[in-house]
């Protein structure tokens, strides 16, 4: 006799519920972490470009590349190449933590499909359950015919 | 004298005689003494004479043996009177009318007992009469449908077939009982399928499993370029404009190699999602079909129920219908039997009640009435006295009859 238990379902759809929140909140946190992380990181990487900066003019000064009425093919080229590099790092750090983000919000499109498949499914089976006890019923009520 | 103890029947004087026994003896020797004593001796003054020649009350009293005794009395009456003195007259005078007294006396005695006898034979004959008129009217009345025998076997009859109705509407009853049952319960119970399979349609709607439709991915910003540190030292920004929309162009075909994952996520989860729809469709309409068979069978079933119970109870009521005209029938064969027995008429075709025959009751007698069946009284039987039948068999005269009636009273 497979009658429909609502009570069952709702334990059921509660603790999927339950699930669902705790690794969502999971989810969520380690993408709040992993951007806090980002922006220090970022961050760092900013000084460290900032203070390279000057220090990169004042070697090539030294060596007699660059310095008043000195312009040197040499020190334009490392110059280009330090921005280059400034540019490529902060592009791929910044595309990284996108992506990292983006895995986040993949990782939360992906579970809440999953979970609104579970419930869905819970649905589903509540309905057919319901449809069976119903046809039990009636079996039951015209079993005495 | 051919006298014979113990031989009873000779008849020589024509009178009947009983012995000492009472039992019946016409001897020679007696008639002998009979015209010795009866005519000389005095005749009936004769004591022996009253034990010897009167007839026994009780005894059979046919017409020879009266006409025997009333012509001894006759002739004790009418004697010579030879060899008599004038006492012996005298004493036969007084011992003749003794004797006849006394044969008054027995004469009446017969005439109660043949009138008892008569009376008893024609009260067996009416009431025989009775019986078969009776059993005529209970045969001819229930052959014309109007009562008799088959009055019991109609009412038997009419409660079968009223129990028959009974059991009909009971059983028809009872399948309207089962078929509202089971339309009840089919309506309950598509009712709960159908609010089960609402609910999902309704969540299904109200919750939309695509959760990939919003997702978007973008490039972000582009970096700084350095340019017025650049150009504050006379360098061109070129190259590094250069490699950052490079990185902007690489950096954008990855976004869009995310969305075209994100909307191919889409689409399976609007896939999911219509899918889930149709399978809630088809798990209804299959609820339904089950359902609908289901019910389908059970009316059936009741359907074939109600039809045996009705071929079961047709049967037995044919049975049992069958079982009381057959009584019937053998109750007619038993009595037309009887009837025919009782010399009973039972030939002809029966369109009204039947004349029966009357009876023929006796004076005295009250009617036998049967049931229902009023007989009228016959005429009073002509009784005859022994005087009478003896006039009408012209051994006597009218006054000698009408003297031995005043005699006797009558």
């Amino acid at each position: 006799m497979a009658f429909f238990n609502p009570a069952d379902y709702e334990a059921r759809r509660r603790g999927a519920t339950q699930s669902f929140g705790a690794t969502g909140a999971m989810n969520a946190y380690a993408q709040f972490l992993s951007q806090q992380r980002g922006t220090r990181d970022r961050r760092n990487m900013m000084d460290q470009y900032n203070k390279a900066q000057p220090q990169i003019a004042a070697g090539y000064g030294r060596r007699g590349l660059q310095g008043p009425n000195v312009k040197s093919g040499i020190f334009s080229a490392g110059l280009q190449d330090f921005a280059k590099q400034r540019a490529q790092g902060l592009q791929e750090f910044d595309q990284g933590q996108m992506e990292s983000n983006r895995m986040y919000d993949l990782t939360e499109a992906q579970r809440q499909e999953a979970f609104k498949n579970q419930l869905a499914d819970m649905e589903s089976e509540k309905s057919q359950t319901i449809a069976d006890a119903a046809r039990q019923l009636y079996a039951n009520r015209v079993g005495a015919i | 004298m051919a006298h014979v103890s113990g031989h009873n029947t000779v008849t020589d004087s024509g009178v009947t005689r009983w012995d000492s026994a009472g039992r019946r003896a016409r001897t020679e020797g007696e008639n002998d003494y009979m015209d010795t004593y009866g005519t000389a001796g005095g005749g009936m003054n004769n004591p022996s004479f009253f034990t010897s020649t009167l007839p026994k009350p009780g005894a059979a009293n046919n017409q020879s043996s009266i006409d025997a005794l009333i012509a001894a009395i006759t002739q004790g009456y009418g004697g010579s009177g030879s060899g008599s003195s004038g006492t012996n007259s005298a004493a036969s005078t007084a011992a003749s009318r003794l004797g006849m007294a006394e044969l008054a006396y027995k004469k009446q005695q017969d005439a109660a007992q043949a009138a008892l006898d008569l009376q008893t034979k024609n009260e067996g004959l009416a009431k025989d009469a009775s019986i078969l008129g009776n059993t005529q009217d209970f045969y001819n009345a229930g052959q014309a449908g109007t009562g008799g025998y088959s009055k019991e076997f109609d009412r038997l009859i009419g409660m079968i077939d009223a129990q028959g109705t009974k059991s009909e509407e009971q059983i028809g009853g009872a399948y309207k009982n089962a078929m509202g049952a089971i339309t009840g319960g089919y309506n309950t119970a598509k009712g709960l399928g159908d609010s089960g399979y609402r609910a999902l349609n309704a969540y299904l709607a109200a919750n939309p499993n695509d959760p990939y439709a919003g997702m978007q991915a973008t490039v972000g910003s582009a970096p700084d370029a350095l340019t017025q540190y650049l150009n504050a030292y006379g360098v061109s920004d070129q190259p590094v404009q250069g490699q950052i929309q490079a990185d902007l162009l690489q950096a954008q075909q990855g976004a869009g190699n995310f969305n075209n994952l994100a909307n191919l996520l889409s689409s399976i989860a609007q896939m999911g999602a219509s899918s889930r729809g149709a399978e809630s469709a088809m798990g209804q309409n299959l609820f339904n079909t089950e359902l609908g068979s289901e019910r389908a069978g059970y009316e059936g079933k009741a359907a074939t129920q109600r039809q045996t119970a009705m071929n079961s109870l047709q049967q037995q009521l044919y049975q049992d219908r069958m079982q009381q005209e057959s009584a019937r029938s053998a109750m007619a064969n038993q009595l037309v039997m009887q009837i025919l027995a009782a010399n009973g008429d039972v030939g002809g075709e029966v369109t009204q009640q039947p004349v029966t025959q009357q009876p023929v009751i006796p004076p005295g007698m009250a009617p036998n009435r049967g049931k229902g069946n009023d007989i009228k009284p016959p005429p009073a039987a002509a009784y005859k006295s022994p005087e009478q039948i003896a006039m009408e068999a012209g051994r006597l005269t009218e006054d000698q009859a009408r003297a031995l009636e005043a005699r006797r009273g009558y």
